[in-house]
């Protein structure tokens, strides 16, 4: 399996944890009493000084040393857009799953991931979105004997 | 204990045991062979499957997945130069040489033999060291415990030399993550924004699933094309030199297996530190050190012993402490904690019998899968052929229904779902998903023993550095921060002294 080659200059991670740090510290402050507080919020203060080191480290070369890789596979550059569709797919089933179960989201969505996202056939994909949904009745309904979720409208 | 070994055995001796160790077995084979899965993956994705089981049965399918990770991983670095596992990326140094030299068969059988003999020597150590831990526990309070959590967090956020500040990050957002829902030692509601889904905080089994299973699966997806491109004619002829080999070099068996062990157990730094020690210690050893990677069975052997080894190794922290020393053993305490059980010391005075049950399982496992992998290596090489994008939908589709099942709350897919994306997020920005995960698991522990601390002591800090034991950890934590910073100052400071020169 090939491995996507790391982004370790963008600023965006810092931006987001820095985002979420700030709005968990002024929950904390607005929601929580004094003592509830505590301990979350001095992790947030912590966590705010290590995204500020981590942003000066980029302005110290010496610093700014490239992760090892030590997983032995080859880095791949893979297009952004690519990126952005294989997460888009996952919001799309938890989604389906969410409103309409798992019965009616699973058959779609593997067929749609496998015959768009994989680019493989519309007959493999067909096969496989048949076989895998049988596969999970069978093991969770009758094996397991567990009621699978059948979304907000049952 | 031999009592409890035989009870052990009778356990885990019913046919629907036996059978659940050998699925777990195949499944670990699997996992291990297709490159960047691993046993963490097949933990993460098949932990939700074991919730209608007892915790012997689970403890015997989890037993044989961790067993045989090693193995399958094992198959596909001598074969295809792709290491299974990041730990088998020593393996391929030598391995693959010798399968182009027609030599794969006589590999295997090496890595196969090597293999469930460093699994064996790691669960003796575990037994023989199991009954001294149990002592260590009771020097444990509150402050230690909370030093104790201190020191685990540390370790692992820094175990990444190259990549420090980044995993202290991840175990930041990890501790935030942790606050949520019931605090409880106030009894107050955190961080909830008024749902109930989170009262319980962020579940630990969709948060495992989503990061490990599902991340590594989007991976899969958008990385695309098959594992391998031709899993190759694998002949097997030479098997049994390769056994041979290895139980002539046994020395080299045992020295691997002591640093697997003894490098397992320390959490944070990892098996594919552990392989590479051995390698290294294994060819600085040998009167020939230049010949290693042209073809060597000792460069199989080495790593591969300490391969197995490891995993007893880090189960010591994981069931002792709670503190899981990698990964694999972050989504085992969660099937521990998925049973009704607590890591921890109660769990080493309490589930006695169960931990005896996973050391069987272990041992069996080792062997299981050496036996499976030299008989199915040939078709076990052909998964990597399997694509990438059938594979993924597949498995992150059973994955967020096996999560469901747990307790039957669709939020728990949403949980998983999320936290998949994050983690792929993660991995492509370069930060360490398993300090989050540590964060998550200790998080509360960490701050329940700070909390008590502070009231036992009525705001005096001293009660942190009261007891040996705690001075002892305040040590530790010491100089793993100071290990894992001076260096990188020194080399600053020299490189800065290169330069005004």
């Amino acid at each position: 399996m090939a491995k996507t080659a790391t982004n370790t200059t963008s600023i965006a991670p810092v931006v987001f944890i820095f985002c979420f740090t700030v709005g968990y510290i002024a929950t904390g402050y607005i929601y929580l009493d004094e003592e509830s507080r505590h301990v979350p919020i001095l992790t947030g203060y912590v966590t705010i000084f290590l995204l500020a080191l981590e942003t000066l480290k980029r302005f110290m070369p010496s610093m700014a040393e490239e992760p090892k890789d030590t997983s032995g596979m080859e880095a791949v550059t893979v297009e952004l857009s690519r990126e952005v569709i294989g997460l888009a797919y996952v919001v799309f089933l938890a989604a389906m799953i969410y409103v309409f179960g798992f019965y009616a989201a699973i058959p779609v969505y593997l067929f749609v991931a496998i015959a768009f996202l994989g680019s493989q056939t519309k007959k493999t994909a067909g096969i496989s979105a048949i076989i895998a949904s049988i596969v999970i009745y069978v093991v969770f309904e009758l094996i397991l004997e567990t009621r699978l979720y059948q979304g907000l409208f049952f | 204990m031999i009592d409890l070994l035989l009870n052990a055995l009778s356990d885990i001796a019913s046919v629907k045991t036996l059978l659940l160790l050998l699925m777990g077995v195949m499944f670990g084979l699997m996992f291990g062979v297709i490159p960047g899965l691993g046993g963490t993956t097949a933990l993460a994705i098949l932990m939700p499957l074991t919730f209608g089981m007892t915790a012997i049965n689970a403890f015997a399918m989890s037993g044989g997945i961790m067993g045989a990770v090693a193995m399958g991983g094992a198959i596909s670095a001598i074969l295809l130069n792709t290491p299974g596992t990041a730990p088998n990326a020593a393996t391929t140094l030598d391995g693959y040489p010798m399968a182009k030299q027609g030599r794969a068969a006589e590999a295997i059988g090496a890595a196969a033999t090597a293999s469930p003999l460093g699994g064996l020597f790691g669960v003796m150590t575990l037994l023989m060291v199991l009954p001294v831990a149990k002592e260590l526990i009771l020097l444990f309070g509150p402050p230690e415990f909370f030093l104790l959590a201190v020191f685990g967090l540390v370790t692992i956020a820094l175990s990444d030399s190259t990549n420090l500040l980044r995993g202290l990050i991840s175990a930041g957002v990890g501790l935030m993550l942790a606050f949520v829902g019931y605090d409880t030692v106030t009894g107050g509601e955190r961080f909830t924004y008024g749902s109930d889904y989170l009262f319980d905080g962020i579940p630990l089994v969709p948060a495992l699933v989503g990061l490990f299973g599902v991340t590594e699966m989007i991976h899969l997806s958008i990385t695309g094309g098959t594992v391998a491109g031709d899993a190759g004619e694998v002949r097997l002829h030479g098997v049994v030199k390769g056994i041979k080999a290895t139980l002539k070099n046994w020395k080299i068996v045992i020295r691997g297996s002591l640093i697997g062990t003894i490098i397992g157990s320390i959490p944070g730094v990892g098996g594919t530190v552990a392989t590479f020690i051995a390698y290294s210690t294994t060819k600085r050893a040998d009167p020939d050190p230049e010949s290693f990677g042209t073809g060597r069975i000792e460069g199989v052997i080495a790593p591969e012993s300490a391969n197995n080894a490891k995993d007893s190794g880090a189960l010591l922290p994981t069931i002792a402490f709670g503190i899981p020393g990698s990964a694999e053993m972050a989504v085992f305490l969660g099937i521990l904690v998925l049973h009704g059980m607590q890591p921890g010391p109660t769990m080493l005075l309490n589930n006695e019998r169960e931990i005896y049950v996973l050391i069987i399982a272990l041992t069996l496992s080792a062997v299981f899968s050496a036996i499976i992998g030299i008989a199915l290596v040939r078709w076990l090489a052909m998964i990597t052929l399997v694509k990438g994008q059938i594979l993924a939908p597949l498995v992150i589709a059973v994955s967020l229904v096996g999560t469901y099942a747990i307790d039957s709350r669709p939020g728990d897919v949403v949980i998983a779902a999320i936290l998949g994306m994050v983690g792929y997020l993660m991995l492509r920005f370069n930060y360490p998903r398993l300090p989050l995960v540590i964060a998550l698991v200790l998080g509360e522990t960490a701050e329940r023993g700070f909390l008590q601390s502070m009231m036992i002591s009525q705001g005096n800090w001293e009660i942190f550095i009261s007891s040996i034991t705690s001075i002892i950890m305040v040590l530790l934590i010491l100089f793993t921060l100071g290990w894992s910073f001076i260096p990188g100052i020194l080399k600053s400071r020299r490189e800065a002294r290169a330069k005004s020169k």
